[in-house]
């Protein structure tokens, strides 16, 4: 009987946490998507990658301190516009990393019996 | 417990004090609340279905859809006003198990052998009869009540109106119409156990 009203109860669940994936996650993630997608878009014509990673290579860099003094030198002397699409690419990343996080984790408290009663966990 | 609840819930003590209402709130935005209510109301959800239905799988699936539909409706739940989240569970899956009922009396209806029809007309309208569905049922146990009462279960269980609208109907308060519900759910209950209406449908 326990077994039964815990599979019952685990359908239930993951069908209300389906409905909360896609009534509030995946418009976010959608809309994060489209974002960054826009910011690489606008900083690739902007900044030729390749060259910046030869230049690295060129000043034959060795050490991890060496690569992050270029490369802050390089974030320090690039144009304001390129400067902003570059922190607003950071913080994109960023929040997409939280949200997938959160989704996840969500996912883990639904499968944990989290809220559940606590003797049925 | 108001917009920021998940970081307010502690989880060993407070949201089993939360109102089911609260919970329900909550549980947009942490779906794994949601298992309270469920471990609240599964069985009583279960067995309201159960009641109509008479099947066990027909019952679960019910009961499981019942619980997504107000998961999917919590947004409404909340506008409706003086309204406990028992009794809008309770009518949803009364609703859906009259939905499924129907539904299922239809499908056994096509599917009969077509043998069945070449029968005499007696027999076919006893069929018929038979398949009538849920609806009609319950509509014969309404037409044996007092009017006042019959009248206001029909608008609320089978036409699905708000208090709102049946209260500017009937012309009376909201509280009252509460109470003459609550006196026709009584009555209608009394109706079947006496006549045993549901062995008929």
């Amino acid at each position: 009987m326990e077994k039964t009203s815990n599979r019952f109860r685990g359908e239930i669940l993951t069908k209300i946490y389906k409905v909360w994936l896609t009534r509030k996650f995946l418009p976010i993630f959608i809309a994060e998507i489209i974002i960054l997608s826009a910011v690489i878009y606008g900083l690739a014509r902007l900044v030729f990658f390749k060259k910046v990673i030869e230049n690295a290579m060129r000043m034959e860099i060795v050490n991890a301190s060496g690569i992050f003094k270029y490369l802050a030198l390089a974030f320090a002397r690039t144009p304001m516009l390129t400067k902003t699409l570059i922190v607003a690419l950071v913080i994109l990343l960023a929040l997409l990393v939280r949200l997938i996080t959160q989704g996840i984790l969500r996912w883990i408290l639904v499968r944990k019996n989290y809220f559940g009663k606590p003797d049925s966990r | 417990m108001t917009t920021n609840h998940l970081e307010d819930i502690n989880p060993n003590t407070d949201y089993l004090n939360m109102k089911d209402e609260e919970i329900l709130r909550a549980s947009l935005r942490e779906p794994a609340l949601f298992q309270v209510l469920v471990d609240k109301y599964q069985h009583p959800l279960f067995r309201a279905a159960h009641r109509i239905v008479r099947g066990q799988e027909e019952a679960e699936d019910i009961v499981q859809e019942s619980f997504v539909k107000m998961y999917r409706n919590a947004d409404k739940f909340e506008k409706l006003e003086g309204i406990e989240f028992k009794s809008w569970a309770y009518k949803i899956v009364v609703n859906t198990a009259i939905t499924h009922y129907r539904k299922l009396k239809k499908r056994e209806y096509l599917v009969e052998d077509p043998a069945l029809f070449d029968i005499s007309d007696d027999t076919r309208a006893e069929d018929k009869y038979m398949a009538a569905d849920a609806k009609t049922a319950v509509a014969g146990v309404l037409q044996n009540m007092p009017e006042h009462l019959g009248g206001v279960l029909k608008k609320y269980y089978l036409e699905d109106k708000s208090y709102k609208t049946i209260a500017a109907e009937e012309k009376i308060s909201i509280p009252t119409l509460k109470m003459r519900l609550f006196r026709a759910k009584k009555v209608f209950r009394k109706i079947i156990g006496s006549k045993d209406k549901f062995n008929d449908i």
